[in-house]
């Protein structure tokens, strides 16, 4: 497999600290960008890109070429964002009961520099369910193939196809509407 | 290919990930249909609005953030799965039976010396017996 990554992947997995700091040096960028446009949360993005780095390094030595290293550090990344997204909708879900019981919180509110087409469309993709958002922003903004994606996600061709159809739609509604 | 279809593979289409064949019918139907084209567009215009979005970039200082924890955590000892610590258990239990019946094993009485006696039928007894031990030592 010629994979540039792997012969980073191999020195990470010799302890080769320039390797790594490449490595980091290649996916931060892509790595913050989709987990933050995924989790809606650019602060989050960060511990969850740092999260990610670091399971990449404990698991260097085990990694099986069968897929791209980029696959399957995103994998790693969608993962974790999942979760932690989970773990969000639960606390969230918490804080509305006690705020139902009248015990307080403050409300939330939005940065006020944000630009109103950057709020709107972030808005939308927070409405379109986890698999089609992230399927989305793989392919659009990190140009992912859809074999790559499927190998992200966890599933089929087909599915990809279909998940990538269905998100377009349902954007295009939503920025419609709003 | 009618309008439906189309419709159903514009996605992929702009994406060029439909086989040869199917590309071209898709891109034949869209070059003579100006409702599909206009279908098409209209999720062209998605696409371009989410690649206006700002990137979102690490903060300054993240790789070497990351590099320091990582090198904290290749310090500390990786903590152990359940089912390592299960095999763990069984290796430890395991080892304690075939010690028992290792050639010039002699038990240890100590624990049993500290009473004044082992009761007929109990557990002990047997055991010591077995080892043709006496149970006073």
């Amino acid at each position: 497999m010629n994979d540039p990554d792997l012969i980073l992947l191999e020195g990470i997995a010799r302890g080769d600290q320039g390797a790594f700091e490449s490595l980091i040096g290649r996916y931060q960028g892509p790595l913050h960008n989709f987990i933050g446009r995924y989790v809606g949360d650019a602060s989050l993005a960060e511990d969850i890109a740092q999260e990610v780095f670091i399971r990449v390094f404990r698991a260097a030595r085990r990694f099986e070429p069968r897929t791209r290293v980029s696959t399957w550090i995103f994998r790693i990344a969608y993962n974790l964002s999942m979760t932690e997204l989970d773990r969000l909708r639960r606390r969230q879900k918490i804080r509305e009961a006690v705020e139902e019981h009248g015990e307080g919180g403050e409300p939330a509110c939005e940065p006020a520099e944000r630009l109103e087409l950057e709020e709107e469309l972030t808005a939308a993709l927070e409405q379109l369910p986890g698999n089609q958002r992230a399927a989305l922003l793989l392919r659009v903004n990190e140009g992912l193939s859809y074999r790559e994606i499927g190998q992200v996600l966890g599933v089929s061709l087909q599915s990809v196809e279909s998940l990538l159809h269905r998100a377009r739609s349902n954007l295009k509604r939503y920025l419609e509407k709003s | 290919m009618d309008c439906s279809q189309v419709r159903r593979y514009v996605s992929a289409f702009m994406d060029e990930e439909l086989d040869g064949e199917k590309q071209n019918r898709v891109a034949g139907h869209l070059a003579g249909c100006r409702e599909c084209a206009q279908y098409f567009r209209e999720y062209a215009r998605v696409d371009a609005r989410l690649s206006e979005l700002p990137r979102i970039d690490a903060a300054p200082g993240f790789a070497s953030r990351v590099m320091a924890a990582a090198a904290e955590h290749a310090a500390a000892p990786e903590a152990a799965s359940p089912l390592s610590r299960l095999l763990r258990i069984f290796a430890g239990i395991f080892e304690e039976i075939t010690r028992i019946f290792e050639p010039g094993h002699r038990p240890d009485t100590r624990i049993l010396d500290e009473f004044d006696d082992c009761p007929p039928l109990s557990m002990s007894f047997a055991y010591l017996n077995l080892l043709q031990q006496s149970p006073r030592g």
